[in-house]
């Protein structure tokens, strides 16, 4: 199912669609609740499909990308503070998150998989507590405000900002399925199965590794940046463990490995427990009931359940097994 | 370039030249101090009974291993610190004793990762040529079942490879080894588990290659296979080479009757 042959269709047409969706969302909500609820959903996907490119594709575990997110962030922040405008605090915010993947990554990829997952999982818990603690700098606990975002003299009203988040989520979904989509795709496909295979094929697996490891933490410092513009403050929560189980889930519920699935999850994550907090007391409980059912249910999350149904209902055919041909030796 | 050949006019162009290679795993000497040269456009063979180091001597050719002593030059280079990633861009290809493919790709696919080498070569240069990078991906899907064709898997070309039975991922490692045109191809017992009718087919196939120019360096030990392949031949024992010569030379040569052949007839 999680296949990339399975998938090798268009790779504009669907992120076209989606980025007509998304501007149109704004004139049917009502609240500017529901707008930043909107504008995280966007958050969510360009993080989850930095995240899929990584651990849906490639293979690689990585339980840092929280830490990668609060250092966008408070790159962002810090030189926003010192007087950077957007456009230059913005790709030095994404440069920080690329030059510490690097220091972590160089010395780590020769290593098995589990040694990424580790050394990232530490990187995360120490640039929590340095947010906490080095108050001078990161004003502690409480955090930092992030001003307004102006370009060009322009204050960016919050819908505007919504609008800005589509059209970058939307420009990562076309980076994600011109990946998989290509011969990267593949590639990264290698990096999961056999690395003496992929090396004798002429792949350097250490240096798509770390690639696919800093294309992963950049999309993290990326989708950081837009949280902290969105409330408008960071503080060490964003590079807290919550956030990487928010990540898992909507990796899990989207499917992992699949071009829409972050997307799709990021929506379900987002949007679930505003239905759920009719249930009181109830929510939490029944949260963790309904992960469970699509643990159990949709092993390739929504996408995957999404493709199996459009494949029963418009192409009854393609849903069986094709015929196993005999090939004469 | 003339002048070259006409150099060694003796010897046709040496594209393999191996001098003096060792392998040591900790006290076992797997391969002992093997020297030979492989001719350009020639199958040469590698034979020798099981544990005689044929597998060893292979992995210091491709780069899996790297050699304890002694140099390994193709096409006039050092090789033995070229790392493993280097060598298919130089025109090596190889096929591995245990089937190596990649699961969840399609067949198709796994051939394509073959392209490899020949194709833009990272995340950022690729995005760079997005209109090259993607042309080429429809005309290598092209290409990729012109291999699939060649080796007689045309029609599973979109199926999972893990639907492949054992005899036709051995012509997908094949196909998959093609498409980085080496000049050099390395194949590891590409027999083993094959029935007779595989086996043959597999044959024609090597022979179809070697026609069109391809080198061949083939590790077997079904010497029958060998015999009507092969231009030249060594022969391993324990990790020394006791002898090199023709399918015939080799076939009359006493030492080798009684390291493998004449061990195999006591068997029979
Ligand atoms: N990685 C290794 N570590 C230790 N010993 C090895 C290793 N690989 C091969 N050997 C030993 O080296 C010898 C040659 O093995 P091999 O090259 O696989 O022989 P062949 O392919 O001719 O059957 C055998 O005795 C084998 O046990
Ligand atoms: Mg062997």
């Amino acid at each position: 199912m999680n296949r990339i042959h399975a998938l090798g269709t268009g790779i504009w047409q669907i992120p076209l669609l989606i980025l007509l969706a998304g501007l149109v969302v704004p004139h049917l909500l009502s609240s500017g609740f529901h707008l930043r609820l909107a504008s995280i959903v966007c958050i969510y996907t360009i993080l989850c499909v930095g995240f899929n490119l990584l651990y849906g594709y490639a293979g690689q575990i990585s339980m840092g990308q929280q830490g990668f997110f609060a250092l966008g962030a408070y790159a962002y922040a810090l030189l926003t503070q010192a007087g950077w405008p957007f456009y230059a605090a913005l790709p030095a915010s994404l440069l920080v998150c690329a030059g510490v993947t690097l220091v972590i990554g160089v010395p780590l990829l020769r290593l098995r998989s589990h040694y990424l997952a580790m050394a990232s999982l530490c990187f995360g818990l120490i640039f929590a507590g340095v947010a906490s603690r080095w108050i001078d700098v990161t004003g502690g606990t409480a955090g930092m405000m992030v001003p307004s975002l102006k370009v060009a003299g322009h204050l960016v009203s919050r819908t505007e900002l919504y609008y800005g988040l589509v059209v970058i989520a939307v420009a990562v979904l076309l980076l994600q399925n011109f990946i998989v989509g290509t011969h990267l795709g593949r590639v990264l496909y290698s990096l999961r199965g056999d690395e003496t295979a992929a090396e004798s094929l002429g792949v350097n697996v250490t240096a798509y590794k770390l690639r696919v490891f800093v294309l992963s933490s950049v999309l993290a410092g990326l989708a950081g940046v837009g949280f902290a513009l969105v409330s408008r403050q960071v503080n060490p929560s964003f590079g807290e463990f919550p956030i990487l189980v928010t990540i898992l889930t909507v990796s899990v519920v989207g499917g992992l490995g699949t071009r829409y699935g972050a997307l799709l999850g990021a929506i379900v994550v987002v949007l679930a427990p505003q239905g759920l907090t009719a249930f009181g007391d109830l929510e939490t409980l029944l949260y963790g009931v309904c992960l469970l059912l699509f643990l159990l249910f949709m092993p390739h999350g929504l996408s995957g359940f999404l493709r199996a149904l459009c494949l029963r209902l418009f192409r009854p055919a393609a849903a069986k097994p094709a015929p196993r041909l005999k090939v004469s030796p | 370039m003339n002048a070259m050949v006409s150099e060694n006019s003796a010897v046709s162009d040496v594209i393999l030249d191996i001098q003096g290679a060792s392998k040591h795993f900790g006290g076992l000497v797997a391969v002992n101090d093997v020297s030979f040269q492989v001719g350009a456009g020639h199958v040469f063979g590698l034979i020798g009974p099981n544990g005689a180091g044929k597998s060893t001597l292979f992995n210091l050719v491709t780069g899996v291993l790297s050699p304890s002593a002694g140099e390994i030059g193709f096409d006039r280079r050092p090789m033995s610190r070229a790392p493993l990633h280097t060598r298919s861009a130089l025109g090596m290809a190889r096929t591995f004793q245990i089937v190596r493919v990649f699961p969840g790709l399609s067949v198709l696919e796994n051939v394509m990762m073959g392209f490899h080498p020949r194709l833009v070569d990272g995340i950022l240069p690729s995005l760079l040529r997005i209109a090259h990078v993607l042309r080429t991906e429809r005309a290598l899907r092209q290409r990729a079942r012109e291999l699939l064709a060649f080796v007689g898997l045309e029609g599973r070309a979109d199926e999972p490879v893990e639907h492949l039975p054992h005899g036709q991922l051995r012509l997908l490692e094949i196909a998959r080894a093609l498409a980085s045109e080496p000049r050099l191809l390395l194949l590891d017992e590409p027999a083993a588990g094959l029935n007779d009718g595989e086996t043959r087919h597999l044959g024609t196939l090597i022979q179809q290659l070697n026609r069109s120019g391809l080198t061949v360096l083939l590790v077997e030990h079904n010497i029958d296979f060998m015999m009507g392949l092969c231009h030249r031949i060594a022969v391993l024992d324990h990790g020394c080479k006791i002898a090199e010569g023709t399918p015939r030379e080799i076939q009359r040569d006493d030492k080798v009757i009684e390291a493998y052949l004449g061990r195999r007839a006591s068997h029979a």
